[in-house]
């Protein structure tokens, strides 16, 4: 068993490690993975206490305090105890020794006889689906692919009670990788494993647990089903939407802004969304969530905050109850699809939300503290922009209305917002066109006004009762993807009312269905729906 | 609207506007007695003159400033005083609005040019509380059928969305329910001016007026006990054809301005 506590790692002042601490236990591999730069590389150097920056911490192996090792004890930490496979590099190889000596060597050097050590060897690199002829060659022909499974090879030899893979399937092919997954899977089923990976695919297969790295902290960690199923870090969460091998789901989205390594407070500080003043002072420890103790999250609003809360609303309609005590959250930076048949509430639905009608009962709440917007409460598309854009008002002035009432919006602002949400959904922005009557424009033309006057607000949460039902597909796809990046850049929460089941897959990070006046989950959105939220 | 024609109804509305004014800034003092009594049309006195010797063509022009001014005064105030009433009663609470309904119902059950007469016998009103008096007893008509337009009005996704954006009553009114509630507003205002003219020319004709500022329906009231000699028809073709003409006139600019009203709505060109 490894325990690390409070392990740091500096280059003069630059910390590129913070305090990071968990436990490694037999049978519960954990994947690290953060982008580059996040110090994955200096947290496995630093276990193999082969960091060449000045390391603080306590690093406890099987109870033998590691730091504490003298150079005898260290040597068989390394090389028996524990292996670490790094990345394949053309020099990670001793050029001057065959492959097959290479391996035997690792193994003699720790009392091996020479006859097993060769047998073993033979057996690794097959297992490692190695072509024979591989063992008697020297490094310098192999591909990048080889050197990798030689390595991984080479790190099983002495069967170490710790193994740490840094990006051990970033070269290989599919085949080789599956057979290289398998391998540690096997290893890690009496071992203790910390895969390092930006790898996602082999963060699922092999990770028990996972933990996340940013800027040097580690700020989430938990099972993996839990941590890719429901990330409460925005960053995690940025992280995972940005994974190309989801076939189906979400669109691809990222993390607003570059990695930019700060003196104090949140690492993420000046990429997230929801940031309150004490972000940007101190940072936050790893906490577990009130109902899960196993998955912690470092932050200080606890994750992602919800944006919008609705709890038992109840709303009928001339006598017929059409939402039941109806529950709903919506997290900062979601998309919630709302699919369902016709009459099921969707609408009364938006509307309560969005504050044009008041339900029977229940509580609606919008919570802005820290998100990334101007404007308080929620903006609707509606359904129908005919009835919802009065028709003697000219564009500009139907566009506006919502900051002209607000009262401390500036005239040049005004129509600077006007101009700029207009140009966003691909309507005209000269004066004969604000000018003009909403009367006179077309059904797909007032549907994308009725978008530029929900967007105009800047709201943090907007809910879009069939908004794109007007369009053509090509202007529907460029509004979608308007929507997203504004989700992604701004933070903002979107419920997507729609009946197109494609569409809501391709912008929903989770689809629920009216149901008896009540929301239910519908299947997973995409592979990262955060199954467990409540719907 | 074609551009001759919005300077046609632009160039009547200054007129009316000048004439109101007038009427109720300086009531023109009468005519001066320059003919014989009762005498026919002739080249000096076009439509005659009066018992007085008054010519009366002249008299009619004077008198238009005054009939006009009561006319469009009173009939602006009335629809005025019935929208506003009405919009507060769609806004009350429901409780109050049915109140101030019957109370709506209560006063347009009293017998308004009865009372108009008998407040006018106690006061002789002068121009301006003619107008007031007439618009303070006909406002009640026109607030059932403004409540049925604003009901209509904020019923609209528009206004819900406006009041959700923060709109107070005034903006809603003003921005919202007037701009849509306008075709059947002039409609309404032309027959309340073409009421109050009527009315006040009644109350004119019954003598309940200031005597000293000349009217249409005064004009009328001094020809009728002259009426059983047939020569007196000059005395009353004057006033008639001016208070037909003026009517006439007001019915014709209400159509425009419908019409003006209705298409910047979006409705079709046909209808109106």
């Amino acid at each position: 068993m490894i325990e690390v506590e409070n392990l740091s790692v500096r280059y003069g002042r630059l910390a590129v490690l913070d305090r990071v601490s968990f436990t490694l236990t037999p049978g519960r591999p954990l994947v690290v993975i953060g982008e580059s730069g996040a110090g994955k590389t200096s947290l496995a150097k630093a276990l193999m206490r082969l960091s060449d920056g000045c390391v603080e911490g306590r690093l406890w192996f099987d109870g033998d305090d590691v730091m504490a090792f003298d150079e005898r004890r260290l040597r068989r930490y390394r090389g028996r105890h524990a292996a670490l496979v790094v990345q394949a590099t053309a020099d990670a190889l001793n050029p001057q020794m065959k492959v097959l000596d290479q391996v035997v060597d690792a193994m003699t050097a720790h009392g091996w006889p020479l006859r097993d050590a060769r047998e073993r060897a033979l057996s690794l690199l097959r297992r490692q689906g190695l072509a024979s002829d591989v063992a008697g060659r020297f490094p310098a022909g192999l591909s990048g692919g080889e050197i990798q499974r030689v390595l991984l090879a080479m790190a099983l030899a002495n069967r170490p009670a710790l193994l740490i893979l840094d990006e051990p399937t970033a070269a290989l092919d599919p085949d080789t990788r599956r057979q290289a997954l398998a391998t540690i899977r096997e290893v890690s089923r009496d071992g203790c494993v910390l895969l390092i990976t930006h790898d996602f695919e082999a963060m699922r297969e092999i990770g028990i647990e996972t933990a996340v790295l940013y800027g040097g902290h580690l700020i989430e960690q938990g099972p993996t089903a839990a941590v890719v199923g429901a990330p409460r870090h925005p960053y995690t969460r940025g992280l995972l939407r940005a994974q190309p091998d989801r076939l189906v789901g979400k669109d691809l989205q990222g993390v607003p802004g570059r990695f930019e390594r700060r003196a104090g407070g949140c690492p993420f500080f000046n990429r997230c969304r929801q940031v309150i003043d004490v972000c940007e002072t101190a940072d936050a420890s790893l906490v577990a969530s009130d109902d899960d103790a196993t998955h912690r999250v470092a932050c200080h609003r606890g994750g992602i905050v919800a944006a919008l809360t609705a709890r038992g609303l109840w709303k009928s309609q001339s006598g017929r109850p059409i939402l039941r005590g109806l529950d709903l959250t919506l997290f900062a930076g979601e998309t919630v699809a709302v699919l369902g048949e016709s009459g099921s509430g969707k609408s009364t639905l938006a509307r309560i939300l969005a504050g044009l009608d008041r339900p029977d009962a229940g509580v609606v709440s919008v919570n802005r503290e820290g998100l990334a917007a101007r404007g308080i409460g929620a903006a609707l598309v509606p359904q129908h922009p005919q009835t919802a854009i009065a028709a003697h008002f000219t564009i500009k002035d139907a566009v506006a209305e919502p900051l002209a009432l607000r009262g401390d919006v500036s005239q040049d602002d005004q129509q600077a917002r006007t101009v700029a949400c207009l140009a966003a959904v691909q309507l005209a922005t000269d004066d004969a066109f604000l000018a003009r009557r909403a009367h006179s424009l077309s059904g797909g033309e007032l549907q994308r006004v009725a978008i530029a006057r929900a967007l105009v607000q800047d709201l943090p949460v907007l809910i879009a009762d069939e908004a794109t039902s007007a369009l053509d597909v090509s202007v529907q796809a460029k509004i979608v993807r308007l929507l997203m990046d504004l989700q992604e850049q701004r933070g903002l929460s979107m419920i997507f009312i729609t009946h197109d089941r494609a569409l809501a897959d391709r912008v929903a990070d989770r689809l629920v269905t009216v149901d008896r006046g009540r929301l239910v989950p519908l299947g997973n959105a995409g592979v990262n729906a955060p199954v467990a939220a409540t719907a | 609207m074609s551009v001759s024609a919005q300077y046609a109804v632009g160039v009547v509305i200054a007129l009316v506007a000048v004439t109101v004014a007038w009427g109720l800034v300086s009531p023109p003092s009468d005519v001066a007695m320059a003919g014989g009594p009762l005498s026919p049309p002739s080249p000096q006195h076009w439509l005659g003159t009066n018992q007085l010797g008054q010519d009366n063509l002249i008299r009619v022009f004077v008198a238009a400033p005054g009939t006009l001014s009561i006319g469009v005064v009173a009939g602006l105030l009335t629809l005025i005083i019935g929208t506003l009433y009405g919009f507060l009663v769609v806004l009350a609470p429901a409780t109050l609005g049915h109140i101030m309904m019957r109370a709506c119902d209560i006063l347009s059950a009293l017998p308004s040019v009865v009372v108009a007469m008998l407040v006018a016998s106690y006061v002789r009103p002068g121009p301006v509380v003619l107008a007031l008096l007439l618009a303070a007893v006909s406002w009640p008509f026109t607030v059932r059928v403004i409540v049925a337009l604003v009901r209509r009005e904020i019923r609209r996704d528009s206004f819900a969305f406006a009041r959700a954006f923060g709109g107070g009553p005034l903006y809603l009114l003003r921005r919202h329910v007037a701009p849509r509630v306008m075709p059947v507003l002039i409609a309404l205002g032309v027959q309340e001016t073409r009421q109050a003219i009527m009315h006040a020319a009644g109350l004119a004709f019954l003598g309940l007026t200031d005597p000293s500022f000349p009217t249409w329906g005064g004009m009328l009231a001094e020809a009728l006990p002259l009426l059983d000699d047939l020569s007196t028809i000059w005395l009353i073709a004057a006033p008639i054809t001016a208070l037909t003409c003026l009517i006439l006139l007001l019915i014709l600019l209400g159509a425009r301005l419908e019409t003006w009203a209705h298409l910047s709505l979006g409705g079709a060109v046909d209808r109106g």
